[in-house]
């Protein structure tokens, strides 16, 4: 087994994504504008657009058409369904006020709100954080992050990190609404600030990002997944990309995703994406229908990226035969119309090239379950590169067909189990009656693989040697092994 | 805006299709291939946008006229829109408008062809600084409310206070009541817009992007509107397009609303 | 009468009678064959002479009267009678079993003085003096003695034990003893008794005694101090069975004593205070290493009091005896005679009323264990300590302790018997005599267990089986299954599931498939039960049983994973379809097929095909269906 240590599919020199571990410092920012402004020195929209932000009095004044407070603001508590829910999570401002709540209208039991707030700072008095608190089953779970509290309640087998981890997510999605200047600006001038007001429409987002952070294995590995395509193509959609926008100056990302899956990112030189930013990336595109309808400009925050202001971004779907969304990521402001033209240009280079069939054509082939690659005694497995930030798996399997919710459970806690921070491991094989599991952590990679029942340890380690063995003959098609710049 | 169309040498030099195919039929041909990507019903933006390059190719001289849906969020902006470009319906929790989207749509007026550049704007508060950007530079806005949310209804006021602000003097304005076919649910009655319209004398209609009812109408007042102004007739009638509507609205064979 | 101050001790209800002393009549009491002589006028008027029982008939005959009688004895087989009228010499005559037939005469050597005789054997007879022993060999049809031995000795006085065969002669006033072994046709000399260096012995203060079947000689000693007699009890126990002094009892009074032996009981009365104390010398005691002390097992108590029945004119009337009299004599082992009344009882012993009085159930325990008939009355002081609202479970166990102690060294000697000698080898020279108490498991089953079994009882019940068991396991003695049984049954319907499993996991309870069975029965009021099973089931090596019961839960990977040799695949997949569960029948399908033993079953046994099938129902998208043709 040691030696299939060397294998080490899917990695590469240089990737485009951060790498990442999963569970490093969420709150890591770093302020990559600055450096990209100073070096390009274009415009000087970026600041007069953060200073028309930060003036709030000067904004529109609407009337936020709240629903009128009802005066049963304990209701939720006799309610069993809200009560039952396995995991809820609620956003609040610093001084209480409510912002977000996964189930029910946050009006509804304002007084939480104030609970939540009351333990916050009651620790905080004392310079010290509540981290969690546990009660029978029910874990409580803050993370105060300047100037929100975020809480999770949660009856799911979770452990603590997972879920701060996920708060950090919904930290990061409203920052990636607002920049995180803006936000901290806003309650610094009005700290009874309402920011559901900043926020409409925001709470679909965050829906669609607990789900699917719950469902995608991508959050847990911290890493991104790549569509299946020859080297050969990936490098000439890569290269229309970039070919297609040589003109435009301060272009940071160009990234063409399908079905949740990456198929190319192109980047400025030196700058890196993180994968949590992508996968916010990949929540916005996933859960906005409307993106379908136009072409979008939109600003947009990459909190790991620079927390402190916008990039801008062009997004559309290629093409009515090809469904895969192309977003281009500037600084610039006004560059709607050039990102527009290129984006013509990159579909048609792409139309010629027959590359729209080659992705239409992977995205149209159904991804191989384990049998089907003669690997019988495995059920799936999860392989992450290190070095690139990116995963494969293989397509669900039987039995995991009819009950997915128990595979990326067994995932999430063999992810907690390598990362747990008092006592990591290097190497888990685990049997109960319905699965076996082993999970191996190397320097390079990361590997999850769930098998039969009664496969014995010998057995696993020959299956996951053979199975690094196959995953390094396709690299190249599962991975992207460059990371090609403007 | 349009910066140096010195143009990449390679940007649609061959165009297989008829550039007067009308948009409906386009539609039509599409549904006729079963989208790859199981996207049922949807409407491509690059093919249009394709047809309305071509546009631009043969008539070089054609202007852009800059059109812009405002309101807040939800009074169904993008579903009006998309019933107007695609004849189709996007129904109810269709996901709100990220930023700014971009159609472009030609329409025949008397005869000639008139580009409509329709930018359509998120409702959320949070994007308004980013549309703020656009209001100089249109010809036409669209003010939508929706007639079940009286917010909706009140906030116009603040809206009309921002285009009095933003956009030009002469831009042309349009009040829309979205979401007629409500029923029951209606809270804001057609007079209120009506009188809120005559108020600021600007031009107003009831339209439902669900029905259909009135959405051809509203972008064809405003397509004859800015082509009138723009063949210099503009100071014959300022309120041609309150007439215009006044007019093609009684010819529809069954009011929206008694009055 | 209070419980607490019952008398434990009681005279024999039907004493024997005989004619009480008067101007005419003397009485002779002969220990070695328990009859009392009532000699009138010297015998001219008649000698009676009465058992030691009322059934056993009275002997009457006449003899002469020569003068005032010492001492008279018959001989051991009743065939001759030897009278004792003068310090040098005995009369022997021989006893046809209604009269005197001859006449001859046996005087010591010159010199002595004729301290008493005693008869050694059948036929010999030792005559004790003031300068040794002289032993002889009656021959009555000769009329004639034969001289066999002769020992020297300065006697002042003797005291003679007739079922050990031993004499203890006494010199320099009572400070030198020395026990003398009588065998047929030999004398010898035992080691001294030790006593204090000039420390005097009155003869009234020695009784000879024979406790747990050893020969000992009790000595009644007057301390200094007030109310501090004791008794030394020296035991002839040492190498060639030298005198031990291994025990003290302390009798926390002064005054005269007198002491009796009833079933291996040291019963010291005292008259002052007309009460009687009981000894255990098997009993734990203070001890310095080689003496053990002794306190009375329970407080002192009078005798029970007794009354004779006389026949009256009219009608019988009743005397009230006295109790403690200055007239009594007593006698080993537990001989009261009363001359002046004519009365002859036999002291007994009322175990349970003693055991009432001992609050200690340990204690009492360990005394009942050595009585002859204290079985009855352990099981049943078990039984109602046991129903004690709060029994001692401490005391319980170490009660149940003492009971398995005996047990397991009874289990032991016999298992030697039976193991030890090789064959052909001589049979061991003496079988082991059992305990006087043995308690097996079925006798606390049946005596204490099951009376406890009643719904108000079951805590009870639960506590005492538990102390039970546990001394059990503590002396390596494995539980029946009764027992087991009882105690699982018990646990549960006390739902204490914990306390069950920790029985189990600590080996109180042995494992057994009986037992295994009687647990999977319980899994359904209690799922833990199960597991036990399994676990115990495990221990006992018992795969297909295990298998078996896997099943039966629908533990279908663990069955498989526990052999998958020679199984019935289609049992395994039908049971896997039964349970509703897809990834199970995934997982079981796979096994099989995956498996070099049974992949070819599935072309060969169109059967099976059902089960492919069922698999493409729920997996109708798998790969794996292509894999199953």
């Amino acid at each position: 087994m040691a030696s299939n240590c060397e294998v080490e599919p899917g990695a590469a020199p240089e990737s485009a994504l951060v790498t990442t571990d999963s569970y490093e410092n969420f709150q890591q920012m770093s302020s990559s504008l600055e450096e990209i402004k100073n070096s390009n020195f274009t415009s000087s929209t970026q600041d007069e657009f953060l200073d028309n932000c930060n003036n709030i009095d000067s904004d529109l004044h609407v009337n936020c058409s709240t629903v009128s407070v009802s005066s049963q603001d304990e209701d939720y508590i006799r309610d069993e369904e809200w009560l039952g829910k396995s995991k809820h999570i609620f956003v609040l401002s610093s001084a209480g006020k409510p912002i977000y709540s996964r189930y029910g209208n946050e009006d509804r039991f304002a007084s939480y709100f104030g609970i939540m707030q009351a333990l916050v700072s009651f620790v905080q008095a004392d310079d010290d954080s509540i981290r969690s608190m546990h009660a029978g089953d029910t874990k409580f779970v803050f993370l105060f992050r300047e100037p929100l509290i975020l809480v999770a309640v949660s009856k799911t087998e979770e452990c603590t990190s997972q879920l701060t981890a996920q708060l950090n997510y919904v930290f990061n999605q409203i920052a990636s609404m607002l920049t995180l200047s803006r936000l901290v600006k806003i309650y610094e001038q009005r700290r009874n600030y309402d920011l559901r007001r900043l926020l409409t429409g925001v709470e679909r987002l965050i829906d669609h990002l607990l789900d699917f952070s719950e469902q995608e294995p991508a959050f847990t590995l911290g890493a991104v997944q790549c569509l299946p395509l020859t080297s050969s193509v990936r490098d000439a959609i890569s290269s229309a990309i970039v070919q297609s926008c040589s003109k435009i100056k301060n272009l940071v990302f160009g990234i063409l995703l399908a079905n949740n899956q990456l198929i190319t990112l192109v980047r400025m030189k030196k700058y890196c994406i993180h994968p949590h930013d992508l996968h916010l990336i990949f929540n916005l595109v996933q859960a906005s229908e409307s993106l379908k309808t136009a072409e979008i400009w939109t600003p947009l925050c990459l909190p790991r990226f620079d927390a402190s202001g916008f990039l801008y971004g062009h997004v559309s779907y290629l093409a009515e035969d090809c469904q895969a969304c192309l977003l281009l990521l500037t600084v610039e402001r006004d560059a709607f119309f050039s990102l527009s033209e290129a984006k013509q240009r990159i579909v048609e280079r792409l139309r010629r090239g027959n590359c729209l069939e080659a992705i239409n054509e992977s995205l149209n082939t159904k991804e191989e379950t384990c049998v089907d690659i003669g690997f019988p005694e495995l059920r799936h497995y999860l392989y992450k590169c290190k070095s690139t930030a990116q995963f494969h798996q293989p397509s669900m399997g039987a039995p995991y067909t009819i009950n997915c919710k128990r595979l990326l459970d067994l995932y999430r806690r063999a992810h907690y189990r390598l990362h747990c921070p008092t006592r990591p491991l290097k190497l888990l094989f685990e049997r109960t009656s319905e699965d076996a599991l082993l999970a191996w952590d190397t320097r390079g990679f990361e590997l999850y693989a769930i098998l039969e029942p009664l496969t014995d340890t010998g057995n696993a380690i020959a299956t996951v040697g053979r199975l690094l063995n196959w995953i390094k003959k396709r690299e190249d098609k599962l991975f992207q092994l460059n990371a090609p710049t403007f | 805006m349009t910066t140096e169309d010195s143009m990449d040498d390679d940007v649609f030099e061959a165009l297989e299709d008829n550039p007067h195919l009308k948009v409906g039929e386009d539609t039509h041909q599409l549904k006729n291939t079963p989208s790859p990507t199981g996207y049922r019903d949807y409407k491509p933006p690059a093919e249009v946008l394709k047809l309305c390059e071509s546009d631009t190719i043969e008539d070089s001289n054609q202007t852009v006229h800059k059109t812009i849906l405002l309101g807040d969020s939800g009074v169904g902006k993008t579903s009006l829109l998309v019933k107007f470009d695609t004849g189709k319906f996007q129904p109810g929790n269709f996901s709100a408008t990220v930023g700014i989207g971009f159609t472009n749509k030609v329409v025949t007026v008397d005869n000639s062809r008139v580009k409509l550049q329709i930018w359509d704007t998120a409702g959320q508060e949070r994007f308004r600084s980013v549309t703020h950007a656009y209001y100089r530079d249109a010809h036409a806005l669209l003010l939508l409310y929706d007639v079940t949310n009286k917010t909706s209804y009140d906030n116009i006021r603040a809206w009309l206070g921002e285009i009095r602000e933003y956009a030009q003097d002469d831009v042309v304005i349009m009040l829309i009541g979205n979401k007629s076919d409500c029923g029951p649910d209606r809270i804001v009655r057609r007079e209120d817009g009506e009188r809120l319209a005559r108020e600021y004398n600007v031009a107003f209609m009831e339209t439902s992007a669900k029905s259909g009812l009135n959405v051809e109408l509203a972008f064809m007042a405003i397509a004859r509107e800015l082509k009138l102004r723009q063949s210099g007739q503009k100071d014959s009638n300022k309120f041609s397009v309150q007439d215009y509507v006044r007019e093609e609205t009684q010819k529809t064979p069954c009011p929206p609303c008694s009055t | 009468m209070n419980a607490s101050t019952e008398p434990y001790l009681e005279l024999s209800d039907n004493p024997v009678r005989f004619e009480a002393v008067n101007q005419v009549t003397n009485v002779f009491f002969d220990d070695s064959n328990k009859q009392v002589f009532a000699v009138r006028s010297g015998g001219a008027m008649g000698v009676v002479v009465k058992g030691s029982s009322e059934d056993i008939p009275a002997i009457n005959f006449r003899m002469d009267d020569k003068g005032p009688v010492i001492s008279i004895k018959f001989s051991l087989d009743h065939n001759v009678l030897a009278v004792q009228r003068t310090t040098t010499s005995v009369e022997f005559m021989n006893f046809n079993g209604t009269t005197i037939e001859s006449e001859y005469t046996q005087n010591c050597k010159k010199n002595s003085s004729l301290l008493g005789f005693v008869w050694a054997q059948n036929n010999e007879v030792a005559l004790i003096t003031d300068h040794g022993i002289e032993l002889y060999m009656v021959i009555p049809e000769k009329k004639a003695l034969k001289h066999l031995k002769t020992t020297s000795a300065t006697v002042q006085w003797f005291v003679w034990c007739s079922r050990n065969k031993i004499a203890l002669l006494a010199s320099s006033h009572g400070s030198h003893l020395q026990p003398i072994l009588f065998k047929p046709g030999t004398i010898s000399k035992l080691s001294k008794v030790e006593t204090e260096p000039g420390r005097m012995t009155l003869e009234r203060d020695v009784t000879l005694a024979t406790l747990y079947d050893v020969p000992a000689v009790l000595i009644l000693r007057h301390q200094s101090g007030p109310q501090t007699a004791e008794v030394h009890v020296h035991t002839l126990s040492g190498p060639g069975q030298a005198p031990v002094k291994s025990h003290v009892l302390r009798l926390n009074l002064s005054g005269r004593f007198a002491i009796n032996v009833v079933d291996d009981l040291i019963l010291v009365h005292h008259q002052a205070s007309r009460s009687s104390q009981v000894f255990d010398i098997a009993l734990p005691g203070e001890s310095d290493g080689t003496v053990t002390y002794h306190k009375a097992v329970a407080p002192a108590r009078s005798l029970k009091p007794t009354s004779l029945k006389l026949p009256g004119l009219v009608e019988p009337s009743t005397h009230k005896c006295e109790l403690y009299s200055p007239n009594w004599v007593v006698f080993q082992p537990n001989i009261v005679i009363d001359a002046k009344l004519g009365c002859l009882w036999h002291i007994k012993l009322c175990l349970p009323v003693l055991c009432s009085q001992i609050s200690d159930l340990p204690l009492c325990t360990q005394l009942t264990l050595k009585r002859t008939c204290g079985k009855d009355v352990l099981l049943k002081l078990i039984l109602e300590h046991a129903k004690l609202p709060k029994p001692s479970l401490h005391k319980l166990q170490e009660s149940s302790n003492h009971i398995n102690s005996v047990y397991r060294s009874w289990a032991e000697a016999e298992l030697q018997m039976q193991t030890a000698s090789p064959p052909g080898a001589p049979p061991p020279s003496r079988p082991p005599s059992p305990p006087r108490v043995l308690i097996n498991q079925a006798d606390i089953y049946q005596q204490v267990l099951q009376k406890l079994d009643k719904e108000d009882l079951l805590q009870n019940l639960e506590w005492t089986l538990i102390s039970y068991m546990t001394s059990l396991s503590e002396f390596g003695i494995p539980a029946e299954h009764t027992l087991n049984e009882l105690l699982i049954t018990t646990l549960v319907r006390r739902n204490k599931f914990t306390a069950l499993m920790q029985m189990l996991q600590y080996g109180v309870v042995a494992d057994s498939k009986p037992l295994a069975c009687l647990l999977l029965s319980l899994g359904n009021l209690h799922p833990a039960a199960s597991q036990l099973a399994l676990d115990m089931l495990a221990r006992l090596g018992a795969n297909e049983e295990i298998q078996e019961v896997l099943l039966d839960q629908g533990q279908l990977l663990s069955a498989l994973k526990l052999s998958q040799e020679g199984v019935s695949p289609r049992k395994f997949l039908e049971a896997a379809q039964n349970s509703g569960d897809p990834a199970l029948f995934h997982s079981t399908l796979f096994c099989f097929k995956s498996s070099a033993q049974y992949a070819h079953a599935f072309l060969k046994d169109e059967r099976l095909d059902t089960f492919i099938q069922h698999y493409k129902s729920l997996f109708p998208d798998s790969s794996n269906n292509s894999n199953s043709k």
